[in-house]
C-alpha cells in the first residue's frame, strides 16, 4: 500500500486526500500548490524535505483511514 | 578611559589614518573626547546634524538604519578601530544611521572643526579619507549587483515554473517544458537581457539543475531546487 502511495504524484495524493495539505504543513512540506506537484512522486517529495518516505506514506495511510472512519 | 598609548594603538588599525607617523598620531589621538556607552545607549540618531566624526576605542556597535517605509536595517556591526559618522562630518550632511552599543564601549571624537584643523595639519588624511569613501563605494556598487542578480535569476527560475504550470511533462530526466523557447524567448517574458538568461542558464546547467542542451527543449533536472531558487526570500 504505502509502496503504491508513494509512487502517486503529488497532485495525486492532494486530489485523493485533500486533508493531506494539513499533513504537507506539518512537515513543513511547500508541496500544496507547487508548480512541481504534478510531475514529482511522493517518495521523490520526501527525499527532497529529508523526510522518511516509509513514515509519510504511513501516516498519509493513518490519517486517510480515520478520515473515513469518521 | 583609553590612556595616549592605547588610542594610538586603535588609530594605528584605521585606515584613514595610514602611514601617519606616531608623533602625529599621538597629538590627533590626544584631541579626542571620549564618548562612554552602555549597553544600548546611542551616541548620535539617524538624521541629526552631523558634528562629530567617531573611531570605536573598544566595544561592539550595531549601526541601524531607518528606510523610507519605516523599516529597520541593520547596516554592519562595528568594532575598534572602525569610524562612525566621521564620513559625514566631512560632507557635511546629517547622520546616515543610528549606532546601537551591543555592549559597554569607547568612542573617541572629534568635532568637525577639530578634524579640519587636522586634515590641514596632515595632507596624507585627505587621501587616506578619499581610498576609505572609494572602498565603501565598490562594497556598495558590489551588493547592489548581487540584489539585482539574485532578483534576476529568481525572475527567470519563477519564468520556467510559469511554462511548466502552462505545459510541463515528465519525461525520464526531469521535468521537461516541451515546446520551443528560445534564449531571447525567455529574455521576453522574464523582462531581462539575452545575456542574463544565457549567462544564468548556463550556470544552472553547471549546477545540474537543468538541462538545455537541444534549445527547443529544456529539462529540469532538479525541480524542487529549481521552486526554491524561484521562491527564495
Amino acid at each position: 500500500m504505502e509502496e503504491i502511495i508513494l509512487g502517486l504524484t503529488v497532485s495525486e495524493v492532494l486530489a485523493r486526500w485533500p486533508a493531506s495539505i494539513l499533513l504537507f504543513n506539518r512537515r513543513k512540506m511547500a508541496c500544496p500548490g507547487c508548480a512541481m506537484a504534478p510531475f514529482m512522486t511522493l517518495r521523490e517529495a520526501a527525499r527532497e524535505y529529508g523526510q522518511d518516505a516509509a513514515g509519510l506514506a504511513a501516516e498519509l495511510i493513518g490519517e486517510a483511514e480515520r478520515g473515513a472512519a469518521a | 578611559m583609553m590612556d595616549s598609548s592605547a588610542r594610538v594603538s586603535v588609530l594605528q588599525r584605521v585606515p584613514l589614518f595610514q602611514g601617519l607617523p606616531s608623533e602625529s598620531l599621538a597629538r590627533i589621538a590626544g584631541s579626542a573626547l571620549e564618548v562612554r556607552l552602555n549597553r544600548n545607549d546611542s551616541p548620535f540618531r539617524q538624521g541629526d546634524a552631523a558634528t562629530h566624526g567617531h573611531i570605536v576605542g573598544w566595544g561592539r556597535i550595531r549601526l541601524d538604519q531607518a528606510t523610507p517605509d519605516g523599516q529597520n536595517v541593520v547596516l554592519r556591526y562595528m568594532g575598534a578601530g572602525d569610524m562612525l559618522g566621521t564620513v559625514a562630518v566631512l560632507r557635511g550632511i546629517p547622520y546616515p544611521a543610528t549606532p546601537v552599543a551591543v555592549e559597554d564601549s569607547l568612542l573617541l571624537a572629534w568635532s568637525a572643526p577639530r578634524l579640519s584643523e587636522h586634515f590641514a595639519e596632515y595632507p596624507a588624511l585627505a587621501m587616506n579619507a578619499v581610498r576609505v569613501v572609494g572602498s565603501r563605494l565598490e562594497e556598495l556598487q558590489q551588493r547592489l549587483q548581487e540584489v539585482a542578480t539574485q532578483r534576476v535569476e529568481r525572475r527567470l527560475a519563477g519564468t520556467l515554473l510559469r511554462l511548466v504550470r502552462q505545459g510541463g511533462r515528465r519525461g525520464e530526466q526531469g521535468v521537461e517544458i516541451p515546446f520551443a523557447m528560445s534564449r531571447q524567448d525567455l529574455a521576453e517574458l522574464t523582462a531581462t537581457t539575452l545575456h542574463t538568461v544565457s549567462r544564468t542558464l548556463s550556470a544552472w546547467e553547471q549546477q545540474g539543475i537543468i538541462a538545455a542542451r537541444r534549445s527547443s527543449h529544456l529539462v529540469i533536472l532538479q525541480p524542487h531546487r529549481l521552486v526554491a531558487i524561484a521562491e527564495e526570500a
